[in-house]
């Protein structure tokens, strides 16, 4: 135990890794051992960080849980990993959202362990990302991400898969690479040379080139977020994908770009993040109106989901721009909302999908009177996401209104108007699926199995309890946030 | 400095007097063979016997005197940079015997292994002389010594009109380059009037020179040069020979003799001009720019050029070209981190590389055929098919320079050594940068046939046998030293370190 309580965030990340490694030595006939042994593997990182939950200390603003372990001396290259306020929900919305997704990928049938393998592998990358503090190991997780996406979307993807996974390959190795000069440069820059980011955001007056770095960093976090225009790869990569891995890339990866941004844009380059919050604000509320008109337009029912992510994106680009306590509360928790609620979306047109073998809106219809459970989980989700009072999605979205009106009125009244497109096209949507005169074609649909409910369900409670209590969540920010602010605003003046 | 002369420099000379010695045994055995065919284990065992006797007495003198010595009056240096080269060129060497042993083009067809073994004992001699020369004459020798063993290398079988092709090729493209390069030298000659370096170094601190004619008889030097490591300009010859040439010798062309190139580069420019920028000539002859230029024109080109090719050595022969100028990039930086980085990154490109080539040979044993898209569906085709497809796809991420793979780190170094050097390169690291993301498009392009693919083209895939483990524990072997020089590279580190602190 004590054991576990002092390397706690080293399990939680290289878990996944051994697992990873544990599924690849199985035997690949027995695909049932391998199911079960990964779903075993990604609920211990989930319970690790139920402990981390726990244990964190709420009112204390810096990183906790730091474990710090000497890699490659002569480059001062440290294995250095822990948690604050911010990285803290983003590990336990990703370490969540995993075990999920093994049960939603049940009915993978084409090289179980092969994807098995990496999915831990993904789960692993993406859990360091999180709680990375040394920057060579944070792009080294940032990167090995990459690996393991390429092929679950190119391999057990759609009709179009190989198209999408090479796009989602290159449009983010562009931003990594870009991030990765800057990062040498950083360390350069540094005297003594290091790549410990708590270090480089304290003595980062030093560096020249400021708007250079900025940008390269921007951008490269910009294409995960996404943020339009950079966003093409998106719907590509979302629709083509399978569910599980949908869910993944909507429900944790694109939250990566925006804790990037407040992570290292934010903490390293305070003054240029400063002079650049207008522009930001204003590329969140296109990100906003864009995203929900594109979703409107949509007739594939995943495609509108995948929009719907960068709509929702926007509000977290908008409240982070905003610097107030408010604002960035609101656009951290919008990640964690966001993250859950999308999850949810993706995992709810798989199910469709599996049965109907199509995801066109407009050939539905009337499916809720013969999925009358899926129908409640679907209605709750969409609700979540158009953010109706009581549900988790509205807390967010209030309080970066809150945060982003008091800086930028027109844009904010403008981002608000994304409000209702959003009401708009997830109500359209519900009633062409849901509602009016059933399509005999479809009246046999089984409703949702046991597998799905038990993978939804967690989701539901978790949407409705941080509707009405969110403080679960912005306890664990409060503090971190309102330091981060300091900085940014201190660097400003 | 302890300059040698000739009765005791030999103590300091075992591994090459091996060899050397050991070339003109198998040379006197070959001759009293009762028929052709038979033999071909035992001269391969030779072979391997040699480099393997060289490797060892290279590395017992090298432990013997870990200082710089010069060695027959100056000829030769042997410093840390010589031996990890000399050691780089073994092991390709080393390897290209076992790749041959596996390979269908060479452990059949042929009837004359003794002198196909006996070749690739000579070109190593080459490759150790070149690592340690310095001296224009005796750089000069032992590159076309390499040079002409190559070239009977490369149209040893008589096998179709492309190897021919490819031979002649080579040989005019290596005359004319080494033409040049000579020329380049003389002039040289001409502006210092010494032959070794050190002296030329002297001449360089104490005079000034014209900056045009040094600019002109570099150009020049570099022309031999940059024919042998591939860079553009001086590339055509090498997707014809890789292609046409036995594709165990086209790995070795693209590792060991790039490698033996890369020595004499960085010998040559350190050496006689210094790498830090203190000497006095620096202000009217400027060859960082040059070679800078060159480098990312090598890059770009390669890159570019291999997004069309179709068949798989081609494309490896053009994206050798684009890591040859990612290579000289370190060169470029002029700093002992530089060339740090450039041995770095060649070791791991050695790995890289001949673990690309090893899964080609394999699979062309299998499929018969060098095409690209006859890779279609391996994966799916049967367990022997994902091994291979999984091995392909860790080497060519490697190639990429992704994490976790040796190849990022490779491509780590040099980039940090290139931003080190201040603004005067920023731009070429953003050159190399962009380079990375075009190369990643046509390897994922053999990535997306062999594993995303679902439709099996192609010929089906034996099943596993028991001469299948030499090959596929290499094979294995490789990828798990490329994986675990990706997550701890300290010890390569140190090694190459030790190549850039011999060099001032």
């Amino acid at each position: 135990m004590e054991f576990i309580n002092s390397h706690l965030l080293s399990l939680i990340t290289f878990v996944p890794l051994l697992g990873a490694l544990l599924v690849l030595a199985l035997p690949g006939t027995r695909e049932d051992i391998i199911r079960w042994s990964a779903l075993v593997i990604t609920c211990i990182p989930l319970l690790l960080s139920l402990l981390l939950f726990a244990g964190f200390d709420r009112s204390f603003a810096g990183m906790q849980f730091i474990e710090r372990y000497a890699w490659i001396r002569d480059f001062n290259i440290n294995v250095f990993m822990g948690v604050d306020g911010l990285s803290m929900p983003m590990a336990l919305l990703c370490s969540l959202i995993c075990p999920i997704c093994v049960l939603a990928s049940w009915n993978i049938e084409r090289g179980v362990k092969g994807y098995f393998f990496l999915f831990l592998l993904l789960e692993a990358g993406m859990l360091g990302v999180f709680t990375a503090l040394d920057f060579f190991l944070f792009f080294v997780f940032w990167e090995v991400m990459l690996l393991p996406m390429y092929f679950l979307i190119g391999i057990w993807g759609g009709p179009r898969r190989e198209y999408a996974a090479l796009k989602f390959f290159l449009y983010t190795l562009i931003g990594s690479v870009m991030m990765l000069l800057v990062i040498i440069y950083f360390y350069l820059a540094s005297t003594p040379h290091t790549f410990d980011m708590i270090e480089l955001a304290r003595t980062n007056s030093l560096f020249d080139y400021r708007m250079l770095c900025w940008f390269g960093l921007f951008i490269g976090f910009a294409i995960k977020v996404p943020i339009f225009p950079f966003h093409t790869w998106l719907p590509d990569a979302h629709v083509e994908a399978p569910t599980a891995i949908s869910v993944i890339l909507a429900g944790v990866l694109l939250k990566m770009g925006a804790y990037g941004i407040l992570r290292i844009n934010y903490t390293m380059l305070p003054d240029i993040t400063m002079r650049m919050a207008a522009f930001m604000a204003a590329l969140g509320v296109i990100n906003i109106i864009y995203g929900a008109l594109c979703a409107m337009a949509q007739k594939d029912l995943k495609k509108l989901v995948a929009y719907s992510s960068i709509s929702h994106m926007g509000y977290v680009i908008l409240g982070m721009a905003s610097f107030t306590d408010e604002g960035l509360n609101g656009a951290i928790f919008q990640m964690f909302n966001h993250g859950i609620v999308t999850a949810m979306l993706f995992l709810l047109v798989g199910v469709i999908y599996d049965r109907a073998h199509h995801r066109d809106i407009d050939s539905f219809g009337g499916i809720a009177s013969v999925m009358p459970n899926y129908a409640f989980v679907t209605f709750l989700a969409f609700f979540a996401a158009l953010g109706l009072p009581g549900l988790n999605s509205f807390i967010s979205e209030a309080l970066v209104f809150l945060g982003a009106f008091q800086k930028y009125r027109i844009l904010t009244a403008i981002a608000a108007s994304g409000v209702i497109i959003t009401a708009a096209y997830c109500l359209w949507t519900l009633q062409r699926v849901f509602l009016g005169k059933l399509n005999e074609k479809y009246s046999l649909l089984p409703d949702l199995t046991v597998r799905e409910t038990v993978s939804l369900v967690p989701l539901c409670i978790i949407v409705v309890v941080l509707g009405v209590y969110p403080h679960p969540v912005l306890n664990l920010m409060k503090q971190t946030v309102s330091l981060l602010n300091r900085i940014i605003t201190g660097a400003g003046i | 400095m302890a300059t040698m002369d000739n009765f005791t420099s030999l103590s300091s000379f075992t591994a090459e007097i091996f060899l050397a010695g050991f070339i003109i045994l198998l040379l006197a055995a070959s001759f009293f063979r009762k028929n052709r065919e038979s033999g071909m284990g035992f001269a391969y065992a030779a072979g391997i016997f040699g480099i393997v006797g060289t490797l060892l007495f290279e590395l017992q003198g090298w432990t013997a005197d870990n200082n710089a010595v010069y060695l027959f009056y100056g000829m030769l240096r042997n410093d840390s940079l010589a031996h990890l080269f000399k050691l780089l060129c073994l092991l390709s060497s080393l390897l290209l015997l076992v790749f041959s042993l596996v390979s269908r083009e060479t452990n059949r067809r042929f009837d004359n292994t003794a002198e196909y073994v006996l070749l690739i004992l000579s070109a190593t001699f080459g490759m150790m002389l070149m690592a340690s020369s310095e001296n224009l004459l005796m750089m000069y020798l032992s590159l076309e010594f390499l040079s002409l063993t190559s070239y009977m290398l490369t149209g040893f079988t008589d096998r179709d009109a492309k190897t021919s092709e490819a031979a002649v090729k080579y040989l005019l493209y290596g005359g004319i380059a080494s033409g040049v390069m000579l020329y380049g030298l003389s002039l040289l000659y001409g502006i210092t009037g010494a032959l070794d370096y050190a002296s030329m170094r002297e001449f360089f601190a104490g005079h000034e020179v014209s900056g045009i004619i040094l600019h002109i008889s570099i150009i020049m030097v570099m022309a031999g040069m940059g024919f042998k490591i591939a860079s553009f300009p001086f590339h055509s010859w090498c997707p014809d020979v890789y292609e046409g040439a036995m594709t165990p010798f086209t790995a070795f062309l693209s590792v060991g003799s790039k490698a033996a190139g890369f020595a004499i580069i960085i010998r040559f420019f350190s050496q006689i001009f210094g790498l830090e920028t203190t000497t006095k000539l620096g202000h009217t002859f400027d060859w960082q720019t040059t070679i800078a230029v060159l480098s990312a024109c090598s890059m770009t080109f390669g890159n570019l050029a291999a997004l069309q090719q179709k068949n798989i050595k081609r494309l490896l022969a053009y994206s050798s070209i684009a890591h040859a100028g990612y290579i000289l990039m370190a060169v470029a930086c002029r700093s002992q981190l530089g060339v740090t980085s450039a041995f770095f990154y060649l070791s791991v490109y050695f790995l890289m590389n001949f673990g690309a080539f090893l899964v080609v040979i394999i699979i062309s044993n299998e499929l018969n055929s060098d095409m690209v898209s006859d890779y279609e569906g391996l994966v799916w085709k049967n367990r022997k098919g994902a091994f291979l497809a999984a091995m392909f796809a860790i080497y060519l991420f490697s190639l990429t320079g992704v994490p976790p793979f040796a190849g990022f780190i490779g491509k780590f170094y040099l980039l940090l050594s290139v931003l080190e050097k201040g603004r005067a390169l920023y731009w070429l690291a953003g050159v190399a940068v962009l380079n990375t993301v075009i190369s990643f498009y046509y390897y994922s392009r053999i990535l997306r046939l062999m594993l995303l693919s679902r439709r099996l083209k192609g010929a089906d895939l034996s099943e596993m046998q028991r001469g299948d483990y030499l090959p596929y524990s290499l094979m294995a072997g490789l990828a798990i030293l490329t994986i675990l020089f990706g997550i701890y590279w300290t010890p390569l580190y140190n090694f190459s370190r030790l190549a850039g602190m011999a060099m001032k």
